[in-house]
């Protein structure tokens, strides 16, 4: 039972037991009373601290100021009391301390005191630091909205995933791992890294999410988990904008001599599940579904500079769209043949357009030279070539003429090799997809090229 | 914040208007010690000085230390009757020489 004289008994054992510091200054900077718990924040022994001065204790180091100008500011401010975070630095040490401190004033102004409450908040500020730091180390390898919805969202974390419908993009580079070859890797990243860096700001621009990188390709979505009016006409817009940035890009490139760079984007949109996959020990974010390997073939269609949509994509967009050409494929899977539309420019409020154009003109060769065309299927080179006729040739394009029947696919990749009429090599290793093929011609893309290739378009070009 | 500083031989007298905080200790600090040459005695006069923060406190101790190195004195004159109250709850009033 709390009686009076048991009440002071009472108080001072709280005071004497708590965790947080209490300290008493009298008279003449003097510390009247102080607790174990603050002995221990300030790092003195009790009985050393006891009627001591405290400028003695805290005006050593300039570290402490904010600490003393708290003492300061409770007899400033008179009857009010004075809090803060500070530092605290024992000349070993350093601390974070929660200090409160008041200034006690009886009427006749003969006895003054200050109280200051001490709390330690080292610890916990050393945990925030810490989640901080996590926090935005992970949002350098995944994106912030896919961080945010892991940490903030209660089942972020768990297992499993949404069936959502979405917008998804898939970017290549074309011709990449050839154009490597012969880099050093630290040049290979920092071409990559400046690459990606472009891209991922457009798309985030955009309101897209990047879910990963696969080498040098970008699988975004657009839709989820940030939701924007009309996902598939943002995922357009920002492949435009990609589009155009390359020039950038390859300035970049040029003036640290790395090799031109050039990108193909497949959209595709529909069903597909967008989550945590894996299992607890090794989870991704990833999306998976039909819908993603269409757009991935997709993807595989495209040539340098080209954006194909797949007619998902195009029926959503109300806004004008301009369509360069439609192209029928029958990628790997699937029974019936596809239209997919090679985007320019989308407009209404988005309002963008490809720069580039694409189709440079072509310089007619008039020498006899002869192509031959390896054709390229899983990765695998054809020993036997298709030799034609080389009639004309840009920095980006050839246009071949076979003899008799011969005739190729659209949509294939080769290696080619070039000689002239006296059988001298006039370049080789240079890599292409047909984009047309018909009535014994073909035009090819180049996917990868080299100086060899350059000075033999120069010497067209000049004639 | 103003500092005016009357030289009389080896004393220095400094008289301070306005506010020594944070910011106007540096100022002080680098006065003093473009006056400090020579001299054994420093008055330092608050008739005019309003507030004293704890930076200040720490620039008027080390004047002190470095007054009795040389067997000098620092002198402070004139102290409001709230500054008073800081020196006192901080134990200063003690370690100084108030007039």
């Amino acid at each position: 039972m709390i009686t009076q004289e048991n009440t002071e008994l009472i108080y001072r054992n709280i005071i004497e037991n708590m965790s947080d510091g209490v300290m008493v200054i009298g008279f003449n900077g003097v510390i009247t009373y102080i607790n174990e718990a603050a002995a221990e924040i300030i790092g003195m022994d009790k009985e050393n601290l006891l009627n001591t001065k405290i400028a003695a204790v805290f005006f050593q180091y300039d570290e402490n100021d904010a600490l003393t100008q708290l003492l300061l500011d409770s007899v400033y401010d008179g009857t009010e009391r004075n809090s803060g975070m500070v530092d605290y630095f024992d000349g070993t040490n350093k601390k974070k301390l929660y200090v409160t401190t008041a200034y006690l004033r009886n009427e006749e102004k003969e006895q003054k005191a200050v109280i200051v409450l001490l709390s330690d908040l080292t610890e916990i500020k050393k945990l925030e630091e810490e989640k901080d730091k996590i926090t935005s180390t992970f949002g350098r390898y995944l994106s912030d909205d896919i961080v945010k919805s892991l940490l903030e969202s209660p089942d972020g974390l768990a297992l499993g995933g949404k069936k959502c419908d979405v917008t998804i993009m898939m970017t290549d580079l074309r011709g990449f791992t050839t154009i490597s070859e012969n880099m050093l890797p630290v040049d290979i990243i920092t071409m990559l890294n400046n690459y990606l860096g472009e891209m991922v700001n457009i798309i985030d621009k955009y309101e897209g999410t990047v879910i990963e990188y696969i080498g040098d390709a970008i699988l975004a979505v657009f839709g989820e988990p940030r939701h924007s009016a009309c996902p598939e006409a943002s995922a357009v817009a920002c492949a435009i904008e990609m589009q155009n940035r390359m020039n950038i890009v390859n300035s970049f490139n040029r003036n640290n001599s790395f090799p031109p760079l050039e990108m193909g984007i497949g959209i595709n949109s529909g069903v597909a599940v967008l989550g945590n996959i894996g299992s607890e020990k090794c989870t991704k974010y990833s999306v998976i579904g039909k819908n993603v390997n269409l757009c991935s073939r997709i993807e595989g269609y495209t040539v340098g500079g080209q954006i194909l949509v797949s007619q998902s994509v195009k029926d959503k967009i109300s806004v004008p769209l301009d369509i360069r050409g439609e192209v029928s494929i029958l990628p790997k899977g699937i029974k019936i043949p596809l239209t997919v539309y090679d985007v320019a420019s989308i407009g209404g409020d988005y309002g963008v357009g490809c720069t580039d154009d694409d189709t440079a003109i072509l310089a007619l060769v008039n020498d006899r030279v002869m192509v031959n065309l390896f054709k390229i299927s899983s990765k695998h080179v054809s020993e036997t070539p298709i030799v034609a006729k080389l009639t004309a040739i840009s920095e980006r394009r050839a246009e071949v003429s076979f003899f008799g029947t011969d005739e190729i696919s659209e949509f294939s990749d080769f290696q080619l090799a070039a000689v002239s009429e006296d059988g001298t090599i006039v370049f080789t290793d240079v890599f292409c997809k047909s984009v047309c093929a018909g009535d014994g011609k073909a035009l090819l893309h180049f996917t990868a090229v080299n100086n060899r290739l350059m000075k033999f378009v120069e010497k067209y070009k000049k004639m | 914040m103003n500092i005016e500083k009357i030289i009389n031989g080896t004393e220095l007298t400094l008289i301070f208007e306005g506010r020594l905080d944070t910011n106007t200790s540096k100022q002080a600090e680098e006065s003093i010690k473009d006056s400090i040459e020579g001299i054994q005695n420093i008055t330092m006069d608050f008739g005019k000085l309003v507030y004293v923060s704890s930076a200040g406190l720490r620039v008027i101790l080390s004047v002190q230390k470095k007054m009795n190195a040389v067997g000098g004195e620092l002198v402070i004159t004139n102290v409001n009757d709230v500054i008073m109250e800081v020196f006192e709850i901080t134990g200063f009033s003690d370690m100084l020489t108030i007039k």
